[in-house]
């Protein structure tokens, strides 16, 4: 009886380390292969400080806080909502949610422009009172949000999901109100799925590139983000464009680890 | 260029039916990248010379390029409503007089202005004319500078630029005029003089031995090739080398 559950058992680690020295592998080749050619040219790191660049990379992280701030104001209540209610309605909300995910970020960009444009459906209605998106930073930010919030909600309303109602039950029944009941029983438990979806969208709007270029267009200072900048400058040398994707790549994984490690503590904190 | 050369290669096949012809269509510059890092190709066809010395001077091509085709530069504007621009705009009236009118129209804040970025053969023909323009004394530096301040995006490539025009987001931008000689309901070319337009030359090359890559580059030198490609607003090639700085 022993031996015969050891076998499989026995044959899980090896599989496992098998695949994870192939995942390893194939997700890092390309990313250090990127590295080394970037410490092999190290002078072109210091020639792609351009003021072009300063501009972009100040623009990247200010619009994609501003981004992450509204996913964050308008998705964790949304999140909730699907999470906790039954309704047949939000079951079809919850199928649409993910879409901008399967929708490629040019259609994504083009499907703004028709909504938001000045041909578009509500943009003649925005005109009238003298707001005009394309072509502007807020257009930047309306294509993060687009192509980003769909990561947070999603992690969002599994962590939610994960909070038994019945604590929730009981800590109403103590005399807490649903507010505080939310903010000192339910956020913090649900905490960790949310910060990593924050991670994941954060990343996301952070390498937004598609829907941007259709939607906002490329204009340094104003609507060039890093991803446009690596683009433009990918028309001249393909060493500076490889640079700043390495200034880029480090962005990210700053934002994905400083929130990974809250996240970690978040767990530690809610175990 | 996707047009015509789909065009050609049709032609090419059904006379050479041995022959596999296969397309691969980008920016000039973004093709080049491709060739330098080994792709497999048997001819480069190219929207300006730097790219193609780039090849050559890597020697990876097999013949000398030769121009295939020329382009000059219009304004596409949008003529459709929502617009800043007016229809009496798109009259072809190109008097000195009426050219200046024109481009005061697309000079007035407000107007949305898409133009290549510097770094891409769009661009850089752009900026040449735009100096032209400057240099003129019916013209100047001042209404270039009032057309710049109009400039909302600098795209990577004219397909992009014929996009916000054609959606109407946009109301003018520099364009082949290869790229305006597609029809659209709801867009107009404003044509430039010749005293500030460009002209670009489109070299060809072999980068192989293969008999094939030879024999295409001269049907599509041949009357037949040339015919399809001046049917899509293209110019016959130039017999001198380069573009005009």
């Amino acid at each position: 009886m022993g031996n015969r559950l050891s076998g499989p058992v026995k044959r899980a680690p090896s599989i496992g380390t098998l695949a994870t020295v192939l995942y390893v592998v194939f997700i890092c080749l390309p990313i250090l292969a990127l590295l080394v050619k970037v410490a092999w040219q190290s002078d072109v790191l210091a020639s792609v400080a351009s003021e072009q660049v300063l501009l972009a990379l100040r623009l990247s992280l200010f619009t994609s806080a501003v981004s992450m701030l509204v996913v964050i104001l308008v998705g964790t209540p949304f999140a909730l909502a699907l999470a906790r209610s039954e309704s047949r309605v939000m079951r079809v909300v919850d199928q649409i949610v993910e879409l901008p995910i399967i929708l490629p970020p040019v259609v994504a960009g083009v499907a703004m422009l028709l909504a938001f444009g000045r041909q578009g459906i509500v943009g003649p209605a925005l005109a009238q009172v003298g707001i005009s998106l394309p072509f502007t930073t807020a257009a930047v930010v309306f294509a993060q949000i687009f192509v980003a919030a769909p990561f947070f909600v999603r992690s969002a309303k599994l962590g939610f999901m994960a909070v038994p109602r019945e604590y929730e039950a009981i800590s109403q029944t103590l005399g807490l109100s649903p507010w505080r009941t939310f903010l000192k029983l339910t956020l913090p438990l649900a905490a960790p799925s949310l910060l990593t979806g924050l991670a994941l969208a954060w990343a996301r709007a952070l390498s937004e590139f598609g829907a941007t270029i259709m939607f906002a267009g490329n204009l340094t200072g104003k609507t060039q983000t890093m991803p446009l900048a690596i683009m433009t400058a990918m028309e001249t040398s393909l060493e500076s464009a490889i640079a700043l994707s390495a200034i880029l790549l480090a962005l990210a994984l700053l934002v994905l680890g400083t929130l990974g490690l809250l996240s970690r503590s978040q767990w530690r904190e809610s175990i | 260029m996707t047009n015509s050369f789909n065009d050609i290669a049709r032609e090419y096949r059904r006379q050479n039916p041995d022959t596999e012809v296969i397309l691969n269509f980008d920016g000039s510059q973004r093709l080049r990248t491709q060739i330098e890092h080994g792709a497999t190709a048997d001819l480069f066809a190219s929207a300006d010379w730097d790219q193609m010395r780039a090849v050559e001077d890597l020697e990876l091509t097999s013949s000398p390029p030769v121009n295939f085709a020329s382009n000059n530069l219009v304004i596409l504007g949008y003529d459709g409503p929502r617009g800043n621009l007016e229809t009496t705009l798109f009259n072809p009236a190109t008097s000195p007089s009426a050219f200046r009118w024109k481009m005061d129209a697309l000079a007035t804040p407000g107007t949305k202005i898409v133009v290549g970025q510097p770094e891409v053969p769009i661009g850089r023909y752009t900026e040449r004319m735009l100096g032209k323009m400057a240099a003129q004394p019916d013209l100047g530096q001042d209404l270039v500078e009032d057309l710049m301040a109009n400039v909302v995006s600098r795209e990577a490539s004219v397909n992009g630029i014929v996009q916000k025009v054609k959606l109407g987001e946009a109301d003018a931008g520099v364009v082949y005029s290869s790229d305006a000689s597609v029809e659209f309901a709801e867009a107009g070319v404003l044509e430039l003089p010749d005293s500030i337009n460009v002209t670009a030359h489109y070299p060809v090359a072999a980068l192989t031995s293969a008999e094939g890559a030879t024999k295409f580059v001269d049907f599509v030198l041949s009357d037949e090739g040339q015919r399809v490609l001046q049917s899509y607003g293209f110019g016959p090639p130039s017999a001198t080398m380069e573009a005009n700085r």
